[in-house]
């Protein structure tokens, strides 16, 4: 037999994982610059004629980097990012990378994020001292209508080698390669929303539980043929 | 056992905490100078379930790591200080603020920062808001008043029958750098914070202050669509998490289905 119940069990192990990528995107569909993930598979590249069948190949989890929908807020302080980049945060373990731009200040008065760690600019940390602030859509920040600094927007040329956290956090450890965003407009005042699709979850989750469901059905048939086999063929007439 | 059922578990929390913001955003919708709250949340960690570069069954090399995330936490509520709509009442005491900056009340020695300006008069004929804390800096109406008038600037007259003024003096406002880190106190007031930065006090329509319009209050900047919207969003989130929920006892039950006795 090409198959048998182990390789179908591992194909419905998949699925389960599956389901736990759809459940948290669905659990945070409401949470700030979330970006959604899924599972993917591909198929290990042998042919059926150079005598092995194609087994499981990669499962491959990919981000949806696309933009979720800007909420206007009316605080100054939040920012949204509209196109490529991520806002760039100086952490005890180093720099992370984020899109989620609910930020405050410190009694430092330090721009920080709700953690408390820095939002850095293009020259370091941002100090804003004053009576008001502005920011405008290149991430420039007057404060009294002078510049104190510019908000350090960070592209990556491939986004999806990002490794993330909790916290709505990427950190660069697989060698995205960062780079200076190009294609963005910083939003005060605004917050992106999560970017999960409630038709593509549901959708996933239908679809994956009647693959599950095929799955069982499989598996059953071939506890069948077991039986069948043990119980007939040797079966002295 | 299943992952997935705990994590979208959490998610029908986060959206509980939504329809309590919601809830009590709703229920605020005709408190003067009230300003609306939203839930922040964040995904929790990320369990790795295979690290990139590691080998899988098939002798492949992973290019990018699996990491399943956990669901959501509600970490902060945030005030938002949109303006709310201005409403005439005719009432000499009813100041509203225009633009940025809060009236100072003096509760016991600590003072309070908010955007109600439904102003009363107490018995020693200082003006106080309606809890009954007095306006800083205090401000007497003379006995004898029949008319008070307060201008854009914030100076104020009180005069009497004939008109001749009795009393004068100029309002004070403060402003703060980052009103939204305000710690919301409750009875509609506001107490500075780290987050916040220190008050900067200065006459109305002067550095950045606004200016009050007597005869008007600010009502709260609840809008009820709004509301409403994120009402139905929270409510088919929620719905949605509960369809994961049973998606994976569904295949919790498959599983179960496959031993036959």
């Amino acid at each position: 037999m090409l198959y048998d119940v182990t390789d179908v069990g591992r194909a419905g192990a998949r699925k389960l994982l599956e389901l736990d990528f759809v459940a948290n995107n669905v659990a945070n569909s409401s949470t700030t610059g979330f970006k959604a993930e899924h599972l993917y598979y591909a198929m290990k590249g042998k042919k059926i004629d150079q005598g092995v069948m194609p087994g499981l190949g990669y499962t491959i989890s990919a981000i949806d980097y696309s933009q979720g929908t800007l909420q206007t807020t009316g605080n100054i302080l939040d920012l949204a990012i509209e196109g490529d980049g991520f806002f760039t945060i100086q952490t005890n373990q180093g720099t992370v990378y984020t899109r989620d731009g609910s930020f405050m200040l410190n009694k430092n008065k330090e721009l920080v994020t709700g953690q408390g760690e820095h939002v850095l600019g293009d020259a370091g940390r941002i100090v804003i001292d004053g009576t008001s602030v502005k920011i405008n859509e290149e991430g420039m920040i007057y404060v009294d209508e002078n510049p104190v600094g510019k908000i350090k927007v960070t592209a990556f040329e491939n986004e999806q080698l990002l490794t993330r956290s909790a916290d709505g956090r990427y950190t660069d450890r697989a060698g995205a390669s960062p780079k200076k965003a190009a294609n963005y407009k910083v939003n005060s005042g605004y917050l992106e929303m999560s970017n999960v699709n409630a038709v593509r979850e549901m959708t996933d989750m239908i679809n994956l539980q009647r693959t599950f469901e095929t799955y069982q059905k499989i598996i059953l048939t071939l506890q069948d043929m077991d039986k069948i086999s043990t119980t007939r063929i040797g079966k002295l007439v | 056992m299943m992952r997935s059922l705990w994590t979208a578990a959490t998610g029908m929390v986060a959206q509980q905490i939504e329809q309590d913001i919601v809830a009590n955003n709703l229920a605020n919708v005709n408190t003067v100078g009230f300003k609306k709250s939203r839930a922040d949340f964040q995904d929790l960690m990320y369990q790795i379930y295979a690290k990139s570069g590691a080998e899988t069954s098939q002798g492949n090399q992973l290019p990018v790591g699996i990491e399943v995330g956990m669901g959501v936490k509600p970490i902060s509520t945030q005030r938002m200080f949109l303006q709310g709509d201005y409403q005439q009442t005719g009432n000499q005491f009813d100041w509203a603020i225009e633009k940025d900056g809060f009236f100072q009340f003096d509760d016991n020695g600590e003072t309070y920062y908010g955007r109600a300006g439904n102003f009363k008069i107490n018995r020693d004929g200082l003006i106080v808001n309606s809890e009954g804390l007095p306006l800083l800096p205090n401000i007497t109406v003379p006995t004898g008043t029949v008319s008070f008038t307060v201008d854009t600037g914030g100076t104020w007259t009180a005069a009497d029958q004939e008109g001749n003024p009795l009393a004068t003096g100029r309002l004070e406002l403060a402003i703060f750098i980052n009103p939204a880190g305000l710690t919301a106190i409750g009875r509609n007031l506001f107490a500075k914070s780290e987050a916040s930065g220190e008050p900067i006090t200065g006459n109305p329509g002067e550095n950045g202050i606004g200016t009050i319009s007597q005869n008007f209050l600010e009502m709260s900047n609840v809008n009820v669509i709004d509301e409403m919207v994120r009402m139905i969003v929270g409510q088919r989130a929620y719905e949605i998490n509960s369809k994961a929920i049973q998606t994976a006892d569904s295949m919790l039950g498959i599983i179960a289905a496959l031993k036959r006795s």
